[in-house]
């Protein structure tokens, strides 16, 4: 596992596109404290090796796909109604270089 | 008395016997939203409401929600009714569709009112971390309202409606419930199409709601449940009917949970509640869910509600939809709305959530949190099965604003959080009133096998009847 | 340049066909107009969930099962987490965990030879929005959004650009005889990343991976292979190492172009999709699905040899896959198979070629077509008739059978018959000797009766009608 560190944490903060300063990291790093140390003693329940991780809560599969049948289209306008910057019916952003 | 202080079958008896009519449930409503001191408002939809109201003229005698006033958790979308989940990234996001359960209640005609304030983005447990600022408890306004879904809540104990709608993750319906005299009631997952919700924690997320009674709850499952082709987790559920009552049902304690509650007067009134059930023929059973698993809980509670909320939210970078920010980069345009859309509590969630999803760890976070899931939710199914429902005290009455950023004890992680187990395997659980503790309410929660919504309901009904406690209205807040 | 084992691996993403998209039911079709083909789904507006599509799954199962995979028939998805402009929900619903379609293979011909390439996988995903770039903005358009795409994974067994090539070209053919989707890669309805390492010779170990993404070109899949072998080669001769890194084809310097290296490498932190329960596939669906399946161009090619049609002919006519279907038309309504085959390779498509027309160009029925052939297979009309009579029928789609009546079968063959008994009696010793097989004679017979029929049936039915007279 990965060591935790301020920087670890910043440089996590960063990928999702925010940031936290130092006090958040601290306020953080206790929160780990408590729950890693919790998740280590998950180790010690018996049948943790071997049991199945839970998806979906219930043993159900879906029973039906989706007809391939056109619905629920929206307007260009209320595709678009939320955006801030609209040119030519599409949301303008800034040049995203490649 | 306030007219929305009614449950909302004698409301419905009250608007076919043309004793009143929508517009002075609306009317009534909105002033007392208007009045409300607790915070529990992101929104009033006045105009609407009453033109709504106005609308309805001749009672439809076979239709328990018409006419009825209500208000929805603002994660619930409402086409062309501003939705934040008080959260400032969507500030001015106004959707363009409706949630399945707004569509089913419109349907029905019942009148929503406002949406009401939550913990952002449905993430924290006592209505404190919203844009609009703390929630606070109708009956003792230096205590907490309880959350996420702190303003519903407020919104029925206050007597502004006769029910809300919530969402329930962990226990968001359900312990507001404890802390507000209210039922609070989340059905088996899929029964209620989550399509409109917005994600917090898919595989937890449940639509869940508030109510006076348990026969105005079961009112409210027997309309809402429905499948939703729209939600692929939904499911087909029975509808519940209540014309039978249940025969010596089995109610399940357990004790090793309980040994950790240390509030006397609410284990007092529990047992007592017991010796009355028993009277009714209710066989009681004690058995143990073991404390290793009790305490995995709130742990893998975090890392999973965590770690999806990280990916659900990553749609909310302010391009399409959310309040503007600006920058000369589309990056940087998605760094400002974050950095500034986001609460600290929130952020720090999502970190804490990305770092058990990194390569590296979710072996070691993610995986094993899923694993201790299934550990868990196999005990409680295999304890399901010896009994109808789980029958569970809360721990405390809403605690004092100050005390919440103090650290928990382990004993208090464990009797806090242990409703998420309905969560972890989708059982249908009700909360209720119990009793009050110099005036504040706590409450009791009953856990049933998925599916089995209607034992759940019986049983409630029993714990209901027995008990006949009924919670006063708040008096006027203090300021 | 032979100093180094080049290894290659392919990932292909190929939009497929479906009336809908892949998790929401907006339409998945092209338009000119942006943004009218979206639903809140592919906005992901906040509450919204997926939903899978049937149609998408179809063509998924009939994919794999045309490229030799085993089909897990459980249906699962992943989320792949990432943000970018293009991506609505920060995240993209995969097949990580468990692909649709796993351990295939297909053959490949380069340079007649066989070449077997194995595919790893094959999964279902969604496409992203599709981004406008302009000099200092980009504008976003979300109808592709959400459009159903499957990517089809090779195992590094590739060593040489041209297999590479021959490869997408074939899963590209694969693609639109299936009729799963357009494989239109200058469209970005097939579009491939190129992973390639060098390594010396004699070494099993393989070398340092470089990607190279997003090409859309048939032919710049080898040229950047091309290059990037170069590229390494001068790197590696040099006695320099190779860096893991993300590149791009440049098109207009022909050289690939550094994106990302490795240390900027993106964690995607896959967890199984919540929102999707697994489907099960019954078995009974996948066989209907499979039975349902276009034919392919291989299953064609076999059909047309088996049918007297020679191979090289067989893939000129499976080039182009309407061509294929109008010849498959022709071969319903005559069964002068050789004829068809050669009259269709040479003066029909010379005639397309030509007047450079494409099939919808053609105004005449089919049918008359056919029954032109019909009546050269009989022989009831030559060659050249033909071809001179096929002039006329793209102008006035005339029918064979009315022009070519005199022609035809229906002559009265009693008629025909006496006249010819009439020959056979004025030769009576001829006659005799042509029963004992005497072929000189029975040619001479054969010469006389013509004579004596004055053109009226052709020579071929003369023959046929002399050899059952004389069984007589």
């Amino acid at each position: 596992m990965k060591q935790l560190s301020v920087n670890v944490l910043k440089e996590a903060s960063k990928k999702l596109f925010f940031a936290i300063d130092e006090t958040e990291c601290q306020s953080l790093l206790k929160t780990f404290e408590t729950i890693l140390q919790k998740m280590e003693a998950i180790d010690q329940l018996a049948g943790i090796k071997t049991a199945l991780p839970m998806v979906h809560p219930l043993d159900v599969k879906l029973s039906k796909l989706r007809s391939d049948i056109v619905k629920d289209v929206l307007s260009p306008d209320d595709v678009l109604r939320n955006a801030h910057d609209v040119v030519a019916n599409q949301i303008m952003i800034p040049k995203v270089v490649k | 008395m306030k007219l929305n202080g009614k449950t909302i079958v004698e409301l419905h008896g009250m608007l076919v016997r043309k004793e009143i009519t929508p517009l002075d449930l609306v009317q009534e409503a909105i002033k007392s939203a208007k009045a409300n001191h607790n915070n529990a408002f992101e929104l009033i939809v006045e105009k609407e409401a009453i033109k709504i109201a106005k609308q309805l003229t001749e009672p439809e005698v076979d239709n328990y929600l018409w006419g009825i006033p209500f208000v929805m958790k603002d994660n619930i979308s409402t086409k062309g009714i501003v939705t934040t989940a008080s959260s400032n990234i969507l500030n001015v996001y106004v959707p363009v569709f409706d949630a399945t359960v707004y569509r089913l209640l419109k349907r029905r005609k019942a009148i929503l009112i406002g949406k009401t304030t939550m913990d952002e983005l449905a993430m924290g447990g006592y209505g404190t971390t919203g844009h609009k600022g703390v929630q606070t408890n109708p009956y003792d306004s230096s205590r907490v309202a309880g959350g996420s879904s702190s303003g519903s809540a407020i919104a029925v104990a206050a007597r502004i409606v006769p029910f809300a709608l919530g969402s329930d993750t962990g226990d968001s319906v359900r312990k507001p419930a404890f802390y507000n005299g209210l039922v609070g009631y989340k059905g088996t997952y899929g029964a209620i199409s989550r399509f409109g919700l917005f994600a917090f924690s898919c595989s937890l997320d449940h639509v869940g709601f508030f109510t006076r009674s348990v026969l105005d709850a079961a009112i409210l499952f027997n309309l809402l449940a429905q499948k939703d082709e729209k939600d692929a987790t939904s499911m087909k559920v029975k509808k519940v009917s209540l014309d039978k009552d249940i025969k010596t049902p089995t109610f399940m304690i357990l004790d090793d949970l309980i040994s950790l509650i240390t509030d006397e007067d609410i284990l007092k009134q529990y047992f007592a509640s017991i010796k009355k059930l028993e009277a009714l023929g209710v066989k009681v059973i004690h058995r143990s869910f073991g404390i290793d698993l009790l305490s995995a809980i709130y742990p893998v509670y975090m890392v999973l509600s965590c770690a999806d909320a990280t990916s659900n939210c990553a749609a909310l970078d302010g391009i399409r939809y959310g309040a503007k920010y600006s920058g000369n980069t589309y990056e940087e345009i998605i760094f400002a709305a974050r950095n500034q859309g986001f609460s600290s509590s929130t952020k720090q969630r999502f970190v804490f959530g990305s770092f058990c999803l990194m390569e590296e760890n979710q072996e070691e976070l993610y995986l094993k949190a899923q694993k201790a899931r299934r550990l868990i939710s196999d005990r409680l199914n295999h304890l399901l099965n010896e009994c109808d429902v789980l029958y569970l005290p809360s721990a405390s009455v809403a605690p004092k604003l100050e005390t919440i950023k103090q650290p928990q004890t382990n004993e208090a992680l464990i009797v806090e959080n242990y409703l998420a187990l309905a969560n972890f395997n989708g059982s249908p659980s009700l909360s209720l009133p119990l009793g009050a503790k110099k005036g504040l309410p706590f409450g009791v929660n009953l856990i049933g096998r998925t599916f089995a919504d209607e034992v759940v309901f019986k049983c409630a009904l029993l714990v209901e009847k027995s008990n006949a406690f009924k919670m006063n209205p708040p008096g006027e807040p203090h300021e | 340049m032979s100093k180094y084992q080049v290894t290659i691996g392919l990932e292909i993403h190929v939009e497929t066909k479906t009336k809908t998209k892949m998790f929401s039911s907006a339409p998945n079709n092209y338009s000119a107009t942006p943004n009218v083909n979206v639903s809140v789904v592919d906005m992901a507006f906040p509450g919204v969930l997926p939903t899978i599509n049937l149609e998408a799954v179809r063509n998924a199962i009939q994919l794999s099962h045309a490229l030799n995979m085993k089909i897990d028939p459980l249906v699962r998805f992943d989320r792949k987490n990432y943000f970018y402009s293009d991506l609505p929900k920060g995240y993209q619903i995969t097949q990580q965990f468990f692909p649709i379609g796993s351990n295939g293979f297909l053959d490949v011909e380069v340079n007649n030879e066989i070449k077997r390439v194995d595919i790893e996988r094959l999964h279902m995903e969604e496409d992203t929005a599709k981004q406008l770039h302009f000099d200092d903005y980009t504008l976003l358009n979300f109808n592709r959004a959400g459009v159903p795409l499957v990517e089809i994974v090779t195992k590094p067994c590739i060593n040489d650009s041209a297999t590479a090539q021959e490869f997408v070209d074939k899963i590209r053919e694969t693609i639109i005889y299936l009729e799963v989707g357009d494989g239109k890669m200058e469209e970005g309805s097939l579009r491939c990343d190129v992973n390639i390492s060098l390594a010396p010779l004699g070494q099993t170990k393989l070398g340092t991976k470089v990607e190279i993404k997003n090409i859309n070109s048939l032919s710049f899949i080898k040229k950047a292979i091309d290059f990037e072998i170069e590229r390494q080669s001068k790197i590696l001769d040099d006695g320099g190492l190779i860096a893991q890194e993300t590149r791009r084809y440049d098109q207009s310097t022909r050289e690939t172009v550094l994106m990302r290296t490795k240390k900027d490498a993106i964690d995607y932190k896959y967890f199984p999709e919540p929102n999707l329960l697994p489907y099960r596939l019954k078995a009974a669906f996948i066989a209907e699905t499979i039975a349902a399946s276009k034919e392919l161009a291989s299953i064609k090619s076999e059909r047309y040899q088996k049918l007297g049609v020679s191979k090289t002919q067989a893939k000129i006519i499976l080039r182009n896959k309407e061509m294929a279907a109008y010849f498959d038309a022709l071969l319903l309504q005559t069964d002068a198979i050789k004829e068809l085959t050669n009259f269709f390779l040479g003066e029909f498509l010379g005639y397309l070629n030509k007047n450079n027309l494409n099939l919808s160009d053609l105004e005449f029925s089919q049918k008359h077509f056919a029954s032109l052939m019909t009546l050269l297979g009989k022989g009831q009309i030559s060659y050249s008739e033909a071809k001179e009579f096929f002039y006329r029928l793209v102008k006035e789609d005339l029918d064979p059978l009315t022009v070519f009546k005199d022609k035809d079968q229906a002559v009265d063959v009693l008629e025909v018959k006496n006249a010819m008994r009439e020959v056979l009696a004025r030769f009576p010793e001829e006659t005799k000797k042509a029963r004992d097989n005497n072929m000189a004679l029975f040619g001479f017979l054969t010469g006389q009766c013509i004579k004596a029929l004055n053109g009226k049936i052709n020579p071929k039915e003369i023959a046929k009608l002399l050899k059952e007279l004389l069984e007589e």
